[in-house]
């Protein structure tokens, strides 16, 4: 937090109040035929707070989330783990062909 | 010393106003081997200035993660020269935004007017940055003043951006605090709707009233794993005083009166996209093991010790890390991994030879460098040309990414009174340990090891008609990014200024 409040200028303080959750919100109540497919994500580590705030397993609590956002009208609610894989497939190759070739 | 030998004598060289680094477009540099010091000085935009001494982006170790959006923009901002350093592989989240939108729900022509809108919930307000980042590249000639300059306007253009669909790639990213608003809402509106108290719910029927019980156990809990002390008394304050802990109890009441949704999702969108095990009891991740920021440290070493010393600690779970000067900086060299994994027997027979035990040579040093002074430390020996690590995986937060900006605190999460600010730093530093420990607890015990190969996501992703291969150029276009030196505004002492 206090790494956070060093490196956000005023400039992008406004970039973060943009994204709000009123605006997903609005997203929501939306009517059905005018909604665009909202697609949730939740990262490992939002999965983790909850579930140890909440008392709940990992995964019963992700399934009970998703289906609360399926109600308010959500299309699908994934995790960010399968994405995760991809970048540390694409980051061994990228590491593995600098350490090859690399120089100090 | 220095500054009073030197007195006045000393002309400093006026930075250039702007420098922009690009570690993708390779024609911005030229390479010089071995160079690792970065000369930004000379004369503001002449172009060989922001050129010369600046090293290749491909070539050069260690190799910085590029994870977190804070330790990203702290280094455009106020270390340019570790760019070339950074790996230009996207985070997760701008991966599964962009995979989202370009081919899992790309509409297809007769689906005119359909669009995707990506909502990413992160435990971080960095990331909310990351997903709108703007990249001051573009330098456009305004006009002409009087005296002969010409005034510069930077155009500001969006990284995450793709033209064609004129959409973002991630349209909105909410932290986990503002996910629970959102659940807190939901229980509220349920509660409106059938008019019932939260009290009244146990009447429903006896497994609420049993879940009803784990929640009052789960009270316990709370007051019981708190230490004596100033925590102690806050937990039951909140339990005496009612209301906050009412509202933890009304989402956790609401969450346990619906019904999960399936493990398998909707459809096979859904399905491709979660990563849960086959017996629904966790989820399946190529690092199971200090992955709370990603893993890549864990993992990279794991896949590099396989291809490039033929070792497989695939199956030896955790890697025994060293502390360095604090737990927040560990350290990993192949050698000693193999010497502490040989002395405790876990590796596999017929892997323990493959490296002579102690031969000397240093073989793949990782480092996993969290909060801003275990940073400063790396960026220094990286600028003086003595480090000789091969990957840090670098976190601006201390304890990384399970300690972000946007979790749900004890005493933060029903915000009443207050801004959210206040409550967010109303933690002591003893009480943020005991709290991330508990989150990564909970993290680790449900996850379970799979080769990222067999994840059929990932097989989905570098299918031969779509990405095709890891490192291929579709790949590099559609998961790798760019960085860019953010200009400093010249802060010069206003009397000094010569008009």
């Amino acid at each position: 937090v206090r790494a956070l409040s060093g490196c956000v200028t005023s400039a992008e303080t406004v970039l973060i109040q943009e994204q709000s959750y009123e605006k997903l919100q609005y997203q929501l109540d939306l009517s059905a035929d005018s909604r665009p497919d909202i697609v949730i994500a939740m990262s490992p580590n939002s999965i983790a707070s909850l579930s140890s705030f909440l008392g709940l397993p990992a995964v019963e609590c992700f399934l009970r989330v998703a289906s609360v956002l399926k109600d308010f009208g959500a299309r699908y609610v994934v995790d960010t783990f399968g994405a995760g894989d991809v970048a540390l497939v694409d980051a061994r190759t990228e590491f593995v062909r600098r350490y090859t070739i690399g120089c100090r | 010393l220095y500054r009073y030998k030197e007195g006045q004598k000393k002309k400093w060289d006026k930075p250039a106003t702007t420098t922009a680094v690009s570690a993708t477009a390779l024609n911005t540099f030229h390479t010089v081997p071995g160079g690792s010091s970065v000369d930004f000085g000379g004369p503001a935009l002449r172009p060989e200035a922001i050129t010369v001494g600046v090293p290749n982006p491909h070539t050069q170790l260690p190799v910085l993660s590029s994870h977190c959006p804070g330790w990203v923009c702290f280094a455009e901002k106020s270390q340019p020269q570790s760019i070339p350093y950074i790996s230009t592989v996207k985070s997760a989240q701008q991966i599964l935004g962009s995979v989202m939108k370009q081919q899992l729900l790309r509409p297809r022509p007769e689906e005119e007017g359909r669009s995707v809108y990506f909502v990413s919930i992160q435990p971080c307000f960095d990331k909310k940055l990351e997903a709108s980042r703007l990249v001051w590249c573009c330098l456009v000639p305004g006009r002409f003043c009087g005296n002969g300059h010409v005034i510069f306007f930077l155009v500001p253009l969006q990284d995450f951006y793709h033209t064609e669909e004129n959409s973002a790639e991630v349209d909105l990213v909410l932290s986990t605090t503002e996910l629970w608003r959102l659940l807190e809402a939901a229980a509220q509106r349920e509660h409106q709707s059938s008019g019932m108290e939260v009290e009244a719910v146990p009447e429903v029927g006896s497994d609420i009233s049993d879940d009803l019980a784990r929640l009052v156990g789960k009270k316990a809990k709370l007051s019981e794993c708190s230490s004596p002390g100033s925590s102690g008394k806050e937990v039951v304050a909140l339990e005496e005083g009612g209301e906050p802990v009412q509202r933890d109890g009304s989402v956790l009441a609401h969450l346990l009166s619906v019904l999960p949704d399936s493990p398998s999702g909707s459809d096979e969108v859904e399905a491709l996209c979660r990563s849960i095990s086959p017996d629904g009891t966790s989820f399946l991740t190529a690092a199971p093991r200090n992955s709370g920021s990603g893993g890549y440290a864990e993992y990279l070493f794991k896949y590099a010790a396989q291809e490039l010393y033929g070792l497989d600690l695939w199956g030896c779970g955790e890697l025994p890390y060293k502390e360095g000067r604090n737990p927040d900086m560990m350290e990993l060299e192949l050698n000693a991994v193999v010497q502490a994994l040989n002395g405790s027997g876990n590796v596999e027979e017929g892997v323990q030879g493959s490296v002579e035990a102690g031969d000397g040579t240093r073989k793949l040093k990782f480092a996993r460098a969290y909060g801003f002074r275990n940073i400063q430390s790396v960026m220094l020996k990286v600028r003086r040309g003595q480090c000789d690590l091969d990957f840090v995986e670098i976190m601006a937060c201390p304890s990384g990414c399970n300690n972000g900006g946007g979790q749900i605190r004890k005493s933060s999460a029903p915000a009443e009174g207050g801004s959210e600010v206040d409550a967010q730093f109303r933690e002591t530093p003893a009480q943020s340990r005991e709290r991330v420990t508990h989150v990564e607890a909970a993290f680790h015990s449900a996850l379970q090891p799979r080769r990222p190969e067999d994840n059929p996501f990932v097989q989905y992703v570098y299918a031969e008609e779509r990405l095709s291969a890891p490192g291929s150029d579709a790949a590099r276009g559609l998961l790798h990014t760019r960085y860019h030196a953010v200009p400093k505004l010249d802060v010069i002492a206003p009397l000094a200024t010569k008009w």
